[in-house]
């Protein structure tokens, strides 16, 4: 994060760099060290995996339909006949990005409001609890589905219902920090020398709970992939034929029943994959940023 | 004696049910320096957070450097001037420091705002400041977690007096360092106070730091004025029992605990 100026450009030797910018892995342990290989993998697919697939998306052929492993197909065909390895590499892209989106959105909100309610005290904190009370009762799938109905079902307004969905819950956990963090006296001494509130709040207040933030979202980015997924497999968050990890655990059903099940578990299995290292990512920043809550 | 820099009328804040100042008038000549002493709970803080405006008192009028200081400022320019009237250093030196910063970088931020230069004015000016309060090059550019308390506070003084101000409120500021470093910065802010004419308002339990660094007094007690006058004459022959209760209950060699009796 640039929100440090770069100022005095005396000697800046004997200062630690890792310190400052994004609060990167240390105090994560083997385990998150080994997840956050497993996301950068992950993202990486999700960029350059259009380039990597053997094959395209739509190079079907129904003769194909549930062929196992073959020479050339290493992981063998959907029940449409597409190539399953090639699908997966394809579906990172919106399996990623969708979640992403989400977490992204959630955030910005949450940490708008977390900011105002926590600097504003009084009415405007009690106002805007209430407000995130409502919010907070609406479960996600449900405003997604909603949303669905309202503004024609794809991923990003599956995405953006999410967003919406969660950022009461991303808000409720920054004020409480935000509070804490307001009510240093740094803070106050900051006023004091006349800097407006919110270049307070954007130089110093927000990089201070940005270890919390970002534990937040890479925690949010679990749930929302598996919201997404669901939303996908149920048919209102990404249209097939548009390749999606949700998408080919639901096209992989008839599979299943006739005892198919490749494409659901391979498209499953690289879900919770992603998940499970994203939550024990999460955790363990959380855990650090409460720890090192001086 | 010329205008008073500073000068508080009927200053009262009300919290809630609890009034925690009420009706506190004092003023604070050019250059001079006034402490406030009283118990814990007794006001003095909130009296700061007036002065500074960071509450706003419930009635009563503050002036600093011949401004009205009452209302919350209403522009930029406005809160800026105001900071560089009158600034504080708090009593927590682990909490009055941004934790990702260094001193040499909010000493900048404070020059940058209200003085504005060239990035190399600024870095000697922020070496000045440094030298000042008594800090190495080191010390200057390490984060706040890598230094003492009483190495903190040098950084929050520094800070503090990087806008120039001409009043500057110190809130128990040595209280939580000890006696040595507490010396040592008594003296340095007698020297800063020879060096730059600033004006101070010390609160302090400490009535040894209050009779070394002050002209004048205001003792408080439960958000009231109750003895004001030059610090020696009120250190020396109180003229009210709470005041003599506050002075008798310092500890001092051949000091005996015993039942105080509270009036
Ligand atoms: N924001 C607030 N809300 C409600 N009550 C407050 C608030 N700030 C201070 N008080 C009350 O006002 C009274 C005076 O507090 P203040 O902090 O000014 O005392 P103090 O003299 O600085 O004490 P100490 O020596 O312990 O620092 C106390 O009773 C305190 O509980
Ligand atoms: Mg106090």
């Amino acid at each position: 994060m640039s929100a440090m100026p770069a100022t005095t450009p005396i000697e800046t030797v004997d200062r630690e760099p890792s310190v400052r910018g994004l609060p990167g892995l240390r105090g994560t342990g083997i385990v998150g060290h080994v997840c956050a290989a497993i996301l950068a993998l992950a993202v990486l697919i999700a960029i350059v995996g259009p380039l990597l697939a053997p094959y395209s998306a739509t190079e079907i052929s129904l003769s194909n339909s549930f062929v196992g492993p073959t020479g050339d197909h290493y992981l063998g065909f959907t029940g449409q006949g597409a190539d399953l390895l090639s699908l997966l590499l394809l579906g990172a892209r919106s399996s990623i990005l969708g979640p992403l989106i989400v977490v992204v959105a959630a955030m910005v909100l949450g940490v708008v409001v977390a900011i105002i309610s926590a600097w504003r005290g009084g009415i405007v904190d009690q106002v805007l609890s209430v407000i995130m009370d409502v919010l907070f009762a609406f479960p996600g799938i449900l405003l997604a589905i909603l949303a669905a109905a309202v503004f024609g079902a794809s991923l990003q307004t599956a995405a953006i219902a999410l967003a919406i969905a969660y950022a009461p819950y991303i808000a409720r956990v920054l004020r409480a920090a935000a509070i804490r963090e307001r009510s240093r006296e740094y803070i106050a001494a900051l006023e004091v020398q006349g800097f407006s509130a919110w270049l307070i709040c954007l130089r110093h207040l927000v990089p201070n709970i940005s270890g919390l933030i970002v534990a937040q979202g890479t925690i949010l980015f679990g749930y929302a992939m598996v919201d997404l997924a669901a939303i996908s497999y149920i048919g209102l968050g990404v249209q097939p034929p548009q390749p999606d990890w949700g998408v080919m655990v639901a096209q992989g059903q008839s599979g299943v029943l006739q005892g198919y099940p490749a494409e659901s578990l391979a498209a499953g299995l690289c879900i919770i994959i992603v998940v499970v290292a994203v939550n024990l990512l999460g955790e363990r920043l959380n855990a650090r940023s409460q720890g090192s809550a001086r | 004696m010329s205008e008073p820099i500073l000068t508080a009328s009927g200053l009262t804040k009300v919290f809630g049910d609890h009034t925690a100042v009420d009706d506190v008038s004092f003023a604070l000549p050019e250059g001079g320096s006034l402490a406030i002493v009283g118990e814990s709970g007794s006001g003095k803080t909130t009296v700061a957070k007036l002065l500074t405006g960071l509450e706003r008192a419930t009635a009563g009028s503050i002036m600093a450097c011949g401004r009205d200081r009452s209302l919350p400022a209403r522009s930029a320019a406005e809160r800026r001037r105001r900071g560089a009237e009158v600034q504080i250093v708090f009593q927590d030196p682990y909490s009055s420091l941004d934790p990702r910063q260094s001193g040499a970088d909010s000493i900048d931020e404070v020059r940058r705002l209200h003085r504005g230069g060239s990035r190399a004015e600024r870095a000697a000016r922020v070496t000045e400041l440094a030298d000042l309060v008594g800090l190495d090059n080191r010390q200057l550019h390490a984060l706040p977690r890598d230094l003492s308390g009483g190495q903190r506070q040098r950084i929050a003084i520094a800070r503090a007096l990087a806008a120039e101000p001409r009043i500057l409120v110190l809130d128990e500021s040595v209280a939580a360092l000890d006696v040595s470093i507490q010396a040592q910065i008594l003296n340095m802010l007698g020297d800063i106070r020879d060096a730059t004419g600033v004006s101070y308002i010390l609160i302090s339990h400490d009535l040894a730091v209050v009779r070394q660094l002050t002209d004048d007094a205001i003792v408080m007690h439960r958000g009231r004025v109750v003895e004001a006058g030059p610090t020696a004459r009120i250190l020396d022959d109180p003229q009210e029992d709470y005041t003599r209760l506050l002075r008798d209950s310092v500890p001092r060699p051949g000091w005996k605990p015993q039942r105080r009796q509270v009036a």
